[in-house]
């Protein structure tokens, strides 16, 4: 468990699985919310904490924008990971068994931790005992030693059991292991051929800007706009701003803005439009943007 | 390791949403030191203001986040299950595995389980039909989820992979041996029967597009497991839910003759006269009025929307029809008898899809039962109750990558609440104050209907 900063070598491949984008690797995730601002939705079940809504697991959901934008400053590149695990995984190959190899050690890894574990609850679980006796001599308070007692002893007898349970018929054999990863994302496996086209909402530019500003985007469902837009990480920042995109040329809607405007402030935020000017292409920053807050004049 | 009675309990959301921050997940609370229980969110700062303090917090919430995600699912022995995928991305159950041991199956049953444990095909799966000694089938989302929650081991199979398919070419052993067979499996690794798949790989062969044969589309899933973490039990709806289609048309055929007679022998004293307009002079026909609904009759002039029965036999729509139904979790609940569901589900992309029209509305609607408002909320002060549940209702998800938001549809009909025959029972009320008067104006017959210039007059 490296909790330092991990390296990763880019450009970094994002799965393409049934028209969306995907993360597997852990080590990805946070390099890109580190190094590139973004962050992606967590949309897995966390195996540790499986009945709850609260927090979400890997893998991590990209938006096509995102994507596109990782795509586009040569950051990642896409895989078709249907068609990776057609091409190299059923069959037998030296990729196959390099890979059950290091599922075997990882199954190796799982059934000596525990069993580490185990060994090390046994002596913790025999020092108390021992404290206990010691006490329960010593100052002769029947009523706590007894309350230590019964602790230890059940303590202890559910460990032997189990220790017993895993240790007779494995002892020293692997647990079955479902990686998290198939292929570990290295540059050397970007080929032409995995290159793909990204489809992205006529937003994109917007988001585009906003990313180049230094923001952090989220899809912005639940506040009826395009996205949630955050001056810092989302996990330590409230967003600033509802973002939505319109067309150059575009009529907006009075009553848009008004409602735009009013659910925004209501919520802490402001509500931003923006749009890219098409007749001017070829300056820097083609986008315009707005921000509107509702006056409780 | 979970285990899957875990089910049972409802997950309470928490509140705390006057930021209406959703996403606001602090991974700190979610460690070891907290015991993976069901954690608060985390408060969170308005900008970046550079303090070191600040960054620490930040970075030690990425780090949390990092070490909580960081983790491989392993299976002791003892918890082990392992399951089999035989769909079109491998070895087809309909290549590998005999007829007569996939009897019952439709065609996105991809995921045999190899040995089922504690309880697990109460809720999710087929058994397969025929055989004395069935097998647990599950569709994709089903196996994904419990890939996912790490409570099955997904493989991709050989040839021989499938145990009684297996057995039933050595010469069909009998049934005793398989439970020894079961045990020795994970001894038995050493041999190709195939190959674990990861996560990823799981997610592969399972998520697909819409129509896909044995997959199923990322925003049903996660929908899915929205509904599955929250602890409902979620089947799917099987070919557009046709099973409650056909029971909506076939019930009218029972129940209308009955009211044609009815009608016939009674109607005539009962229903109202249509009202007829003369094409001059005003709406309201100049006359003796002893009620407000006599008057408002005659000006109700557009058709109001009359919930009914029996279904306009619309088509549904992709992707306005049922997903999914939706039982709450309670221990009663099994496959085989599972009674109505609690709820139906319809998902939608929110960057793909666009607000259902009418037509689609219709037809989602009336592809669920008939449910009008229970006995409960038919007092006449209960209106807004009696709208808000309809004459029909559905669920829609709305997800927006990986976001999902839920909402109501129902068949709300005003013009079955007629304000107006308030303004006439305003009379009735007027009375209880004393027995006496209410007893003299009964005898006034149809004077009742003249409401509160009665109630001063007296």
């Amino acid at each position: 468990m490296s909790s330092s900063a991990p390296s990763v070598a880019e450009p970094i491949s994002i799965s393409r699985i049934g028209g969306r984008y995907l993360i597997f690797d852990i080590d990805v995730v946070t390099h890109l919310r580190r190094a590139h601002r973004i962050c992606g939705t967590p949309v897995g079940t966390l195996p540790r904490a499986p009945q709850q809504n609260v927090f979400s697991g890997l893998p991590m959901e990209l938006m096509p924008e995102e994507a596109c934008l990782l795509v586009e400053t040569g950051v990642a590149y896409i895989m078709d990971d249907l068609t990776w695990h057609k091409e190299n995984f059923p069959v037998a190959g030296h990729r196959r068994s390099e890979y059950l190899e290091e599922v075997h050690l990882i199954g190796l890894r799982a059934s000596r931790a525990q069993e580490n574990a185990l060994q090390s609850r046994k002596q913790t679980a025999l020092a108390k005992q021992a404290a206990a006796g010691a006490r329960a001599a010593s100052l002769k308070h029947i009523d706590t030693a007894d309350a230590d007692d019964e602790d230890t002893i059940s303590m202890f007898h559910t460990d032997r059991s189990s220790s017993r349970a895993s240790s007779t018929p494995t002892s020293g054999s692997a647990w079955a292991v479902t990686p998290t990863i198939s292929y570990s994302t290295s540059p050397s496996q970007h080929d032409s051929k995995s290159q793909a086209d990204v489809s992205v909402p006529s937003s994109y530019p917007l988001f585009v800007y906003l990313h180049m500003k230094g923001y952090y985007m989220w899809p912005g469902l639940r506040f009826g706009c395009d996205y949630n837009v955050y001056p810092g990480d989302p996990m330590r920042f409230h967003a600033h701003f509802d973002a939505v995109s319109f067309d150059w040329e575009e009529e907006i809607d009075m009553m848009h803005l008004v409602g735009g405007g009013r659910l925004g402030t209501r919520v802490k935020k402001a509500f931003l439009i923006g749009g890219k000017d098409e007749d001017k292409l070829e300056e820097e920053n083609p986008v315009r943007t707005f921000s509107i807050e509702w006056g409780g004049m | 390791m979970a285990d899957l009675d875990e089910d049972q309990s409802l997950v309470s959301q928490p509140e705390g949403e006057e930021e209406g921050d959703v996403l606001s997940q602090d991974y700190r609370q979610l460690s070891a030191k907290a015991g993976y229980r069901i954690p608060k969110r985390g408060d969170k700062d308005f900008e970046p203001h550079g303090t070191k303090q600040q960054d620490g917090v930040l970075e030690s919430q990425r780090k949390a986040m990092h070490n909580v995600l960081n983790y491989t699912r392993v299976y002791p022995p003892k918890s082990h299950i392992r399951a089999f995928y035989y769909g079109e991305e491998s070895l087809r159950k309909e290549y590998v595995i005999e007829e007569e041991w996939r009897q019952g199956l439709e065609d996105d049953h991809v995921v045999a389980v190899e040995t089922v444990k504690h309880g697990f095909g109460t809720s999710m799966g087929t058994w397969s039909k025929g055989k004395p000694t069935p097998t647990l089938w599950l569709l994709p989302e089903e196996a994904l989820y419990l890939v996912e929650r790490g409570s099955m081991d997904l493989w991709w199979p050989t040839s021989s992979s499938f145990k009684h398919a297996k057995q039933h070419t050595e010469g069909g052993f009998p049934e005793e041996d398989e439970f020894e067979e079961g045990e020795s499996d994970s001894d038995e690794d050493v041999k190709d029967v195939g190959t674990p798949m990861s996560l990823q790989a799981a997610y592969a062969m399972l998520i697909g597009e819409e129509g896909q044969k044995g997959k199923v589309t990322m925003e049903k899933f996660s929908v899915y497991t929205n509904l599955r973490r929250a602890g409902y039990v979620v089947q799917r709806a099987w070919k557009w839910d046709l099973r409650v289609a056909t029971l909506g048309i076939a019930e009218p055929l029972v129940t209308k003759p009955s009211q044609s007679t009815f009608d016939w022998m009674f109607g005539r004293f009962f229903t109202e006269p249509e009202v007829e307009h003369t094409s001059y002079g005003p709406l309201v026909r100049p006359s003796m009025y002893r009620s407000y609904n006599a008057i408002f009759r005659q000006i109700a002039i557009i058709p109001r929307h009359k919930p009914s029965r029996i279904p306009d036999d619309l088509k549904p729509e992709y992707p306005y029809r049922v997903a999914y139904h939706l039982w709450k979790p309670t221990s009663a609940y099994s496959k085989q008898n599972s009674g109505s569901p609690d709820f139906r589900i319809a998902v939608a992309d929110a960057r793909v899809d666009y607000m259902p029209t009418l037509k689609q509305m219709t037809s989602l609607l009336e592809i669920t039962p008939w449910k009008p408002p229970p006995a409960d909320i038919l007092e006449p002060q209960k209106v807004n109750q009696r709208l808000k549940h309809g004459w029909r209702n559905v669920l829609l998800a709305v997800v927006d990558q990986g976001i999902v938001s839920f909402m109501q549809l129902g068949e709300a009909a005003f013009g079955e609440e007629l304000l107006s025959g308030k303004f006439d029972r305003g009379g009735t009320v007027d009375t209880k104050r004393g027995g006496g008067v209410r007893g003299r104006r009964r005898g006034r017959g149809r004077g009742r209907g003249r409401g509160r210039g009665r109630g001063r007059g007296s």
